[in-house]
């Protein structure tokens, strides 16, 4: 579904991204993963075309997407989920997730559409419903989370970028966060994720990359990463 | 020892002060040299509100205000007493700037637009003194018979005598300004520009720092004022309108804001080119928009920005996991200042208590009915769910908010609601959840910050360059170098902050802790950001900063560091205490089981 070759990004004079090459498949979650600066965020950043790549290929379904503006490859049907969720803290929650369907198409049933994506995120997160009309920045982390997550899902993307949606969440919301992201997997939803806790996201993902500074040193089925040797000593703490 | 980056070279300044000196003899009349005169008057003037608008971040809309009020007080004194104007100059500066100041009080305690409405409107209450006071000032057909420029016998006749003059201030206002951009003051101002609660929380009076810099630029102003009243003779108020105020802006924003030769550029530039533009005739005003339009649209940062290293990245960034090899020693050994250690001596219950500390926002309670005390030298972690008030209560511990109710005591002495950078000088430290870091300054600049508790100041030692402020940045210098080192930093230094991942973000903020030596840590969700190994590396880095000596309360969500290296925990919930007790007996308390760790705790860590 998404294929990403030769992938390379830099800051100024810091390369971030040396040629990294992965591939997701439909209905796949994947997990990404990597010690601090090893350039996760980056490769989300530059699929989702919010930093220019300096050289290779993104495509989707076959169609190339490089280097497009973000709202074009938001349109071709990826979305992300920012790191620190980055919800629009003045805004409501309604306005935040009616915000997360800005790409769908306007036609006559523009409305329809957009009061349905409402309803399945107020499904999928029944706390959202309660609190639709409170101002985003007054929701507790994991409350945010929910409506990051649901804001991406508004666009009815096929594949959902997650960085990091476990950061400073309490333990309980964590596991609730990834129960839904494995329920979300299981209802069509293909998922590129990136997280810090390398046990639980190998745990859940089918399959995984581990990415050290900014390139692709290791790949294969989430259980199997789960009894590497070199993995356990550097990321899953022995 | 290397230049820190984003500093004013010393050459760059004598060059183009010599490069100045030798302007007048290359013009070919009188004219073009009074355009220069101009334009050195104007240098002045945009030099001085860049150090407030690029480096402070607050915009002045009243400059011309303040640049008339020196220009009429003292034409006033020459003309109505004969006063030479190298003394009614220094009496309009003092004047001057103690309006700044009065007006700084209030506004400069505010964030945002406060200061530029307010000084909007001391502009238009000048400019309205200088029509309606017309005894005084002549009204609105203005004062004449003004004293020219002398020295001794010699009275300045020509334009050139007085380009001499008006470059030499020049000069000195951009030596001040680059002494200022260079040392502490210049690094604490667009420190405080980025993030104001940081600031304060090591230690730095915003509200200070902000006033001593509005005053200085309302003294530049003035001096400016009183060049041109006597290089002119001739002075009247339309000058001083609101409209010049925003031309003064205009070539801050066109040159560069915060960039140190960006103003020079500006007011060069906008004094130049609309004598350029003159030939075109009826064509010259649409001209000049269109100039600034293009400006404006291709060069966000201005021109200067074209050639400016700042904010650039400098060294390619090795990102790597942390190092596991045993960090240097800890820079928390330092001496504790006098204050300090008269507190301490005097008691001998837990360095910092909280005493049924209450905080309400509007009708929701934050934190309800909360004591607990940390005891010296121990590790003591606050867990409980999102929103259950934690970060509420460290706001209330570092003075950022105001308990409703309650007490909190730092050895023994209430500390309740004290201004946070003066909690910070007491010796608290803290990190911020959403991290306040300074992502424009290098990562260097922004762990130096932390050393600011221990001696704020120094303002006009650094305005003249004098030693000691100097001997003072090499001393923070290395302290901060020590600090970036115990996070496993030190080839980060010299990276703009803000490109570097979340977790060395957060890093680098511990590190901006660490520099200040403190008494007190406050952590708040340090490991957030981290993988499994670098949280070990954290809980390791944790253990060896209490070993140092000092105390820490964290925040943290991660059980494993949480009961790992924590002596004591204390779980808030819906901002009550629900539980406190060493880890062991808190995992195993069912309420806490319910609300926080869930049953399969287990299986997450």
């Amino acid at each position: 579904m998404l294929e990403v070759r030769g992938l390379s990004a830099r800051y100024g004079a810091v390369a971030a991204l040396r040629d990294v090459s992965l591939e997701v498949r439909a209905g796949e979650l994947v997990a990404l993963i990597g010690a601090n600066g090893a350039g996760k965020s980056t490769l989300l950043r530059t699929i989702a075309g919010l930093m220019a790549p300096s050289a290779g290929r993104v495509t989707l379904e076959g169609r190339d997407v490089t280097g497009q503006p973000p709202e074009a490859i938001l349109r071709s049907g990826i979305a992300l989920v920012p790191e620190r969720r980055r919800v629009f803290a003045d805004l409501t929650v309604l306005d935040n997730l009616e915000l997360g369907g800005y790409a769908l198409p306007r036609g006559a049933d523009f409305r329809r559409r957009l009061d349905a994506g409402v309803d399945d995120a107020y499904r999928l997160f029944p706390v959202l419903h309660r609190r639709r009309a409170q101002l985003a920045g007054t929701l507790s982390g994991g409350e945010q989370q929910m409506l990051a997550i649901g804001r991406a899902l508004m666009s009815r993307p096929r594949l959902l970028l997650c960085d990091e949606p476990s950061l400073g969440l309490a333990p309980l919301v964590v596991r609730e966060i990834m129960r839904l992201l494995a329920a979300l997997r299981e209802a069509g939803t293909t998922i590129l994720l990136v997280e810090q806790n390398a046990r639980m996201a190998l745990r859940a993902a089918d399959r995984a990359y581990v990415l050290e500074t900014g390139s692709v040193v290791l790949a294969g089925p989430g259980a199997d990463l789960l009894d590497n040797h070199e993995l356990k000593a550097a990321y899953l703490g022995g | 020892m290397e230049r820190l980056p984003g500093r004013v070279s010393g050459r760059a300044l004598v060059a183009f002060l010599a490069a100045v000196a030798v302007v007048p003899w290359l013009l070919p009349n009188q004219y073009l040299v009074h355009v220069v005169v101009l334009a050195g008057i104007y240098v002045i003037l945009a030099v001085g509100l860049n150090l407030v608008m690029g480096y402070a971040g607050q915009v002045s809309l009243g400059h011309a205000g303040f640049y008339g009020l020196g220009a009429y007080v003292s034409a006033v004194l020459s003309v109505r007493y004969g006063l030479t104007p190298w003394l009614g100059m220094p009496i309009a500066a003092l004047a001057t700037g103690a309006l700044a100041y009065v007006v700084g009080i209030p506004t400069l305690r505010l964030k945002s637009y406060y200061l530029g409405m307010a000084t909007l409107g001391i502009g238009a209450v000048l400019h309205l003194a200088f029509v309606q006071l017309h005894r005084i000032t002549g009204g609105s057909s203005g004062l004449s018979g003004i004293l020219p420029w002398d020295l001794g016998p010699l009275r300045f006749t020509t334009a050139t005598e007085h380009y001499v003059l008006v470059w030499a201030f020049a000069g000195l206002a951009l030596w001040v300004a680059r002494n200022l951009v260079n040392a502490r003051v210049g690094r604490v101002l667009r420190a405080l520009r980025e993030s104001e609660a940081a600031a304060e929380a090591m230690g730095v009076d915003t509200a200070a720092e902000k006033r001593r810099v509005f005053v200085l630029s309302a003294v530049y102003a003035s001096v400016a004022g009183s060049l041109y009243a006597h290089y002119i003779t001739v002075i009247s108020p339309e000058i001083y309108s609101f409209l010049f105020s925003v031309v003064l802006v205009l070539m801050v924003a066109i040159g560069g804001i915060g960039l140190y030769w960006g103003a020079v550029v500006g007011a060069v530039l906008l004094t130049v080119l609309p004598e350029a533009l003159r030939r075109f005739g009826d064509w010259e005003v649409p001209l000049y928009g269109l100039a600034l339009i293009v400006v404006i649209l291709f060069l966000p940062r201005g021109i200067a920005g074209l050639f400016a290293r700042e904010g650039r990245a400098l060294a390619p960034a090795r990102s790597s996991t942390l190092p596991s090899s045993p960090p240097p020693s800890l820079p928390a050994s330092a001496p504790p200042s006098a204050g300090q250690v008269s507190v301490a001596r005097a008691h001998t219950g837990p360095l910092l208590e909280i005493r049924r500390v209450t905080k309400q926002f509007g009708g929701v309670r934050a934190v309800h009915d909360c004591s607990f005390g940390v005891a010296d030298g121990e590790i003591k972690a606050v867990i409980g769910p999102n929103g259950a008030g934690k970060t509420t209560l460290f706001n209330v511990i570092t003075g950022f908010y105001a308990p409703t109710a309650g007490e909190v005591r730092l050895r023994g002495v209430p500390v309740t609601a004290l201004a946070a950078h003066r909690l910070a000088r007491l010796g608290l430290s803290r990190t911020f959840q959403n991290l306040q870091l300074f992502p424009g300054l290098t990562v260097i600049e922004n762990v130096m910050i932390g050393c600011e508790r221990d001696a704020p100041g120094g303002f006009l030692g650094a305005a003249f360059a004098l030693p000691g402020p100097r001997r003072r940045t090499r001393i923070e210098r290395a302290r901060a170098e020590r600090a970036l080192a115990t996070v496993g930093l030190e080839h980060a230094a010299r990276l703009p902050a803000g490109s570097l991942a979340f977790g060395q973000q957060k890093l680098v903020e511990v590190a901006r802790a660490l520099a200040a030596e403190p008494t007190l840590l406050l952590l708040d969700e340090p490991a957030a950001g981290l993988n499994t190994s670098e949280k070990v590396e954290m809980m390791r880095l944790i253990a060896r900063v209490r070993d140092g000596g000092i105390t820490l309360l964290i925040i943290e969500h991660d059980m494993r560091l949480v009961m790992g290296v924590s002596d004591r925990v204390v779980v808030l919930d819906h901002g009550e205490k629900i539980a406190e007790g060493p880890p062991s007996e808190v995992q195993r308390d069912p309420a806490v089981i319910r609300v926080y760790l869930g049953e399969d705790a287990a299986a997450i860590a």
